[in-house]
């Protein structure tokens, strides 16, 4: 018999987290051990050191350096999280996921050599608390942070390869500790009942796959030759996409955002309701060449229409190369007939006063704004840094004060939907 | 309490209509015509402690000496906030009123603000420098318009800064900023494509601006070999020190470089400051970005005419369209008074 892809979802709420001789959760208290982390981490010798900080919302702190940042889930039972990392190629994506909401796993680094050109880490800042802290979403929840030093004889992409397993596998080691608990809800993710009187609606969702530094990772593997293709929302929910986007600050989509892509969760909320999320739809941005970039918005286009889609959403990730890639599918969509909503960011200069957009279709006349990447922001003195003492490529001390482009500060304008920035018309 | 001076031109001041539109630039004390209007909307939290009339006219008649009379007469009085009109679908009237908020912002620092219909001259004009609340065509919305005004001038008076030009009732200035948006992203493109499925209506939060102007080909070049071509690049190609600081993206200002400069390629050596595609090989060997090698090449089998002896280049890298448009034209404004008659653009 035919078994539907079902993933139950259970949620421990945490809202406080300390160090404790022993990793695990108490009630909704996290307690994390500075020695087992710590131990767990520097298995891999690519990794020199760690710090293990943990900072929660409303703390005067600034947290500079982020990388990835992910949040603790482990399988319930068999199977495991973030395939293609921590285990082989068996899809996941069903049975029972223990996930600890309100906690990030955030990796803080400097590369052991410098870098140039393109493809390198830039500047991440996250506040914790003020005016500064509505540009991170990473300020509303608990961060554990780790401050990784480098093995100073190790390439920069072998060290990021490094911290990103390092995170995910933090990030497991904190959620098995807490198994056993009772979860304060449970989630059943099963779309597999369809009401034919409802709209189908599918969610193209664009990676950022440009090369490294700027890479997202499907099971483990980048994605520079992907042809759009399916992927169940259940195995995004269980890790099957991972972030190594450090390039574009203010666009990337760590981990944390991919395990829980507001997007992904909106349409479980509205599943057999408003309509029927009928599947998700992958797609490489960045793709390089004109003939590339028409063949996936294109075959991206058909596979809606395969999945007789009645309407998309369309994110993405990245900048101008990959704003075309979404646009073109946006277009190709439309011209299917099928109605979409494309989600961006904006680039209108610091006064605000240019073309907001890199690239636009005319079909794209249902845009959802997630704010400005340019606009600059007055960074006030903070009591505490946690990552470093000085800004990434300056002698400015992280603590403050500085401006800084929006660009810089830690996801503000991901366009998965993790912020509550919008660009408004004065 | 808020200190207000507000403009009006004869009309509104009672002097009189069209026939009476030369009176001169006069100062009277306290709250005149839709004064009185706006002073009961301002209830104990405002005052307007003094009335500038001028008739229309007249303020045209001679605007730089009006509003020298006018900045002179509000400097010394040191109001909290100057509110003009409103002015509706009056076109000198509502230039005036314009003209004087942009002095008395612009000079005194002091804001002000004024009311006009979306279509009137003014908003032309003024419509980016200027404060302006949307009004209906005529005086019959006097009252909407000065709920507005004063709502608008009291906040900007009490250092709050604008709202959107919506929330506002304002006419756009055209710039965009970040705020906080009431629902989360996934509800609202989620409630978006859920009207669009239902064909309801649905407001874009961006609108997709007019496509940019097609340019034009220039014709063929008739004779290369007698034809002077310039190398053009946005790939970020400068010396290392890069002395003209070139934005590695946003880019505002370009440079140009001698070839003799980048044939050399030492001391200093060339490379990419484009912060948007690899320039690993572009930096082992410019030629493959600015095609020096192959174009000199050409130059000696006669195939171009002449190679200019510069190269020009920016950075193509999330450039604002303004910025992209205005660069351009100050290289083809150069490139022609060089005598450069085709150029070949490189681009990454």
């Amino acid at each position: 018999m035919k078994q539907p892809f079902r993933l139950d979802v259970h949620t421990i709420d945490i809202d406080n987290v300390e160090v404790g001789d022993t990793t695990g959760v108490s009630g909704h208290t996290l307690a994390v051990s500075v020695d087992e982390i710590s131990d767990l981490v520097l298995e891999d010798s690519r990794i020199a050191g760690v710090e293990v900080e943990i900072t929660q919302p409303g703390d005067d702190v600034r947290i500079v350096h982020c990388l990835d940042a992910v949040e603790p889930r482990t399988k319930v039972g068999d199977g495991d999280v973030f395939p293609g990392f921590l285990s082989g190629m068996d899809p996941v994506g069903t049975g029972e996921t223990l996930r600890l909401g309100g906690v990030s796993i955030l990796v803080s680094s400097r590369y052991p050599q410098p870098f140039s050109g393109l493809l390198q880490a830039r500047e991440a800042v996250v506040d914790m608390s003020g005016p500064t802290a509505m540009y991170s979403p990473f300020s509303r929840v608990r961060n554990i942070v780790l401050v990784f030093t480098p093995n100073p004889s190790i390439e920069n992409v072998d060290y990021d390869d490094a911290i990103r397993r390092a995170g995910l596998r933090v990030g497991e080691f904190v959620a098995r500790s807490a198994l056993g608990n009772e979860p304060d809800s449970t989630t059943v993710f099963d779309f597999s009942d369809v009401n034919p009187d409802l709209p189908n609606v599918v969610y193209f969702y664009q990676l950022q796959g440009q090369g490294s530094m700027a890479d997202t990772y499907l099971y483990g593997r980048v994605i520079h030759n992907l042809v759009p293709t399916l992927i169940h929302p259940n195995e995004v929910m269980d890790g099957a996409i991972v972030s190594g986007v450090h390039v574009y600050s203010c666009y990337k989509n760590p981990t944390f955002l991919h395990q829980n892509n507001p997007i992904i969760w909106e349409l479980q909320a509205r599943h057999g309701k408003d309509l029927n999320f009928v599947g998700v739809i992958i797609n490489r941005g960045h793709n390089y060449t004109q003939d590339d970039k028409e063949r996936s918005s294109q075959w991206a286009a058909k596979l809606a229409s395969f999945l007789e889609a009645d309407g998309a959403i369309l994110t993405a990730e990245g900048g101008g190369n990959s704003a075309i890639d979404m646009m073109l599918a946006c277009q190709y969509m439309e011209k299917a007939g099928i109605r979409t909503t494309v989600v961006s960011s904006e680039a209108a200069g610091a006064d605000g006063y240019d073309f907001p957009l890199f690239y636009t279709v005319p079909e794209a006349d249902a845009i959802v704004s997630i704010g400005s990447e340019d606009e600059i922001v007055a960074m006030p003195k903070v009591s505490k840094v946690i990552g470093d003492e000085y800004i990434l490529d300056s002698e400015t001390p992280s603590c403050g004060p500085f401006d800084l482009k929006m660009y810089y500060q830690y996801c503000s304008t991901n366009q998965v939907g993790g912020n509550f920035l919008t660009g408004r018309m004065f | 309490m808020i200190r207000v001076v507000h403009y009006l031109n004869q009309f509104f001041a009672g002097i009189g209509g069209e026939d009476k539109a030369d009176a001169p630039f006069e100062v009277r004390e306290g709250a005149v015509g839709p004064g009185r209007v706006l002073k009961m909307l301002f209830g104990d939290e405002a005052e307007i402690v003094q009335t500038l009339v001028c008739g229309d006219n007249a303020f045209h008649a001679d605007p730089e000496g009006n509003l020298a009379a006018i900045i002179a007469a509000i400097a010394e009085t040191a109001p909290d906030v100057v509110l003009a009109g409103p002015a509706f679908n009056a076109g000198r009237y509502g230039l005036a009123c314009a003209a004087v908020c942009a002095a008395v912002n612009e000079e005194l620092g002091i804001p002000a603000v004024t009311g006009v219909y979306p279509d009137a001259p003014a908003v032309d004009v003024f419509g980016t420098r200027v404060v302006m609340v949307a009004t209906r065509d005529s005086a019959g919305g006097m009252k909407d318009a000065a709920g507005r005004l004063a709502d608008v001038g009291l906040r900007l008076a009490r250092g709050e800064g604008l709202l959107p030009a919506d929330e506002d009732g304002r006419i756009p200035m055209g710039y965009r900023a970040n705020r906080v948006a009431d629902k989360p992203v996934a509800t609202r493109a989620l409630d978006m494509l859920m009207a669009r499925l239902r064909d309801e209506p649905f407001t874009s939060e961006i609108e997709l601006p007019d496509q940019v102007e097609p340019v034009p080909p220039a014709p063929a070049v008739a004779d290369l070999s007698k034809t002077t071509v310039a190398l053009i690049t946005e790939g970020g190609l400068v010396p290392e020190d890069n002395p003209d600081r070139i934005e590695s993206s946003s880019a505002t200002k370009w440079a140009r470089y001698p070839l003799a400069m980048l044939a050399k390629n030492e001391n200093p050596a060339f490379k990419s400051i484009h912060a948007g595609y690899d320039s690993r090989w572009v930096d082992a060997d410019p030629n493959r970005l600015v095609p020096l090698d192959a174009a000199r090449a050409l130059e000696e089998e006669g195939v171009i005419g002449k190679l200019h002896e510069y190269f020009y280049v920016t950075t193509g890298n999330g450039t604002t369209v303004t910025h992209a448009e205005r660069m351009g034209e100050e290289i083809a404004i150069q490139l022609i008074a060089d005598g450069v008659q085709a150029a070949i653009l490189t681009s990454t």
